[in-house]
């Protein structure tokens, strides 16, 4: 009983001091940005490899999601002899909700592990610290573009999942099971507001992408530099970043949807 | 750092794709009117559905 | 041989230093001078703390006491920024090499010249190719880090270490993995950028022989002690059997082959716990 008094005391403390670590490590890379500006070459090689890498994934899910709602919505709508709002169905659930978060759950598992690892190996092989000894800040050189990078690609990765998706939705009800085209789209504008649904949505997307970027990097640069660590860091990354992600959907859902 | 120029056009690609993304989702999904003469403005027309 | 005549030149000091990771005390009261514009090796056996001392030197680490300046400036307590203007005077050679994995060998060796520098690009080309040439890669320059051998990856860690013409340079372990002829021209090339740039030198090696040749002021290291120095035909004649045993090579003497343990019998026959 004492043993798991004082483990869990340890585990509390341990918790807060890499909160600590991470909040400082946080704000470096965000004054670290600074400096990026007048190298955008940096930011462009990382641009391609957060961003454009995590392309295919989002876009391939986003049809394949809208798809299936588009399915789905059917089969209930139709029963109450309202499938002409499936369009608005399909709409309201990905701009608010499943295209950001899915989107932000696929980015954490293609980039951010990526990131974790690649951040991890660059310590295990003394890359850091011999960029250090070179009078090169690591947190400048190379942790800030990631994360600029990878706040800027999520939430145009989420607007690209969230429009495919709805266009997998209008093929698979009006291309397949008949719904009428025009009400597919016009009930959707009808219902959705620009600035409830589509503004929150990418408040969304910029929430998860800094949270995920965050988590990815400091995972791979507090990583204990083996193999095994590097591995475990890459684990937490996608872990701690689900969590974080479904976490903060329902606060900012709650904020945002709550009273209207 | 190679620069690489294939590497330049995805990258531009990407963002031209995911603003064009943002652009269907406020013109297409929302109610956001572009061309109206009022516009920078939100206009609701929220209740024509039910 | 006057030790205070040492003490006027130095351009790296280090005074009473102590350094511990956890319990395990890696230095205590070190005292160290490395002699402007000259060679000095640092000798030892593997884990006594010769690349945490390099990288105390460096600004890396904190130690627990003691103080280290090089060129006058007191190294742990510069601001981050005086530290970095510092570091670009000196050179690392680290023992891993260090080599960034997403560049070309071409661009490890442009890196601090494009970071710290606004030279042209073809000023670069110029400078990045001599340096290949000195340690003689030259032909390798569009390979990557992990097309490298390990003595190639070492060699090339050289030419980024000099490419800003720094003041002073540290070399950890330049020797292994290098076959003869790369090690006869890693010498030359070391004793010739001393030579010719003033480039004052640390050295560490276990290359007894190879390190003495060139050495004008050699440290013997060990259990976080120095316990020998002096020029290399005083180490060598040295009285001290723990600095003898070091020169020889010997398994058996004062310093330790083994990582401190219990007896080995003990430890074999305390076959049913899992330690
Ligand atoms: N990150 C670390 N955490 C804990 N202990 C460490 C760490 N790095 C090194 N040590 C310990 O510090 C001691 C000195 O290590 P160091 O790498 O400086 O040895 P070295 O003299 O360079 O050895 P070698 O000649 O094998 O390179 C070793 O006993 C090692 O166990
Ligand atoms: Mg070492």
């Amino acid at each position: 009983m004492m043993d798991f008094i004082q483990t869990l005391g340890r585990n509390t403390r341990s918790s807060f001091t890499k909160l600590g670590r991470a909040t400082f490590f946080l704000v470096q890379t965000v004054i670290g940005i600074a400096d990026i500006l007048p190298r955008p070459r940096l930011l462009l090689n990382q641009l391609y490899s957060v961003g454009v890498l995590s392309f295919l994934i989002i876009s391939i899910s986003g049809l394949f999601v809208g798809m299936v709602l588009g399915l789905q919505g059917f089969y209930i709508l139709s029963d109450f002899g309202a499938e002409e709002t499936l369009g608005v169905m399909v709409a309201a659930s990905l701009v608010r909700e499943l295209g950001p978060v899915v989107s932000a759950l696929l980015f954490a598992g293609r980039a951010g592990s990526a990131l974790t690892a690649e951040i991890g190996l660059m310590k295990a092989t003394e890359q850091l610290s011999g960029m250090e000894m070179m009078a090169v800040d690591p947190i400048k050189r190379i942790i800030s573009p990631r994360f600029l990078a990878g706040f800027i690609s999520m939430p145009l990765l989420a607007a690209l999942f969230s429009a495919i998706g709805i266009i997998g939705g209008q093929i698979v009800g009006s291309g397949l099971l008949g719904v009428d085209d025009g009400a597919y789209w016009s009930q959707m504008q009808a219902k959705l507001d620009f600035q409830d649904d589509i503004i929150n949505g990418v408040i969304k997307s910029l929430v998860f992408g800094f949270v995920t970027s965050w988590i990815a990097l400091f995972e791979g640069y507090d990583a204990i530099p083996t193999s095994e660590g590097v591995s475990r860091a890459t684990t937490r990354t996608v872990v701690t970043a689900a969590f974080s992600i479904l976490g903060l959907d329902f606060v900012l859902t709650a904020l945002m949807f709550g009273d209207d | 750092m190679q620069h690489s120029s294939t590497q330049d056009t995805l990258v531009g690609l990407f963002v031209a794709a995911g603003i064009a993304g943002l652009f269907f989702l406020a013109l297409q999904v929302s109610n956001l009117n572009w061309l109206d003469e009022s516009h920078g403005t939100i206009i609701r027309h929220g209740n024509d559905g039910c | 041989m006057g030790d205070s005549a040492r003490c006027h030149n130095s351009l790296v000091t280090v005074r009473g230093l102590s350094f511990s990771r956890g319990d395990n005390k890696i230095f205590t009261d070190v005292s160290m001078d490395f002699e402007s514009g000259k060679i000095t090796a640092i000798m030892g056996p593997s884990g006594t703390g010769k690349t945490t001392l390099l990288k105390l030197i460096g600004g890396q680490l904190q130690p627990s006491q003691g103080i280290v300046t090089v060129d006058g400036s007191n190294v742990h307590r510069l601001r981050r920024n005086e530290l970095f203007v510092l570091r670009k005077r000196m050179g690392m050679l680290f023992q891993s090499g260090a080599l960034l994995t997403d560049m070309s060998v071409y661009d490890n060796v442009a890196f601090p010249l494009r970071e710290h520098t606004h030279l042209p690009e073809s000023m670069i080309r110029t400078l990045v190719l001599l340096k290949l040439q000195a340690v003689g890669l030259r032909g390798a320059r569009n390979l990557m880090p992990n097309e490298l051998s390990g003595g190639m990856a070492r060699r090339v860690a050289l030419a980024r270490a000099i490419a800003l013409d720094p003041m002073m340079i540290m070399y950890d372990e330049p020797f292994t993995g290098q076959d003869p002829i790369s090690k006869g021209v890693l010498l030359h090339l070391i004793k010739s950028l001393n030579a010719t740039l003033g480039l004052t030198t640390i050295i560490v090696s276990h290359d007894v022989h190879e390190t003495a040749a060139i050495a004008d002021y050699i440290y013997v290291v060990s259990g976080g002690k120095v316990i020998g120095e002096g020029s290399p035909s005083e180490i060598k004649h040295s009285a001290s059997e723990w600095v003898q045993q070091f020169m020889d090579g010997s398994a058996d003497g004062p310093v330790h082959f083994h990582y401190p343990a219990k007896d080995l019998q003990d430890d074999l026959m305390s076959s049913g716990k899992r330690y």
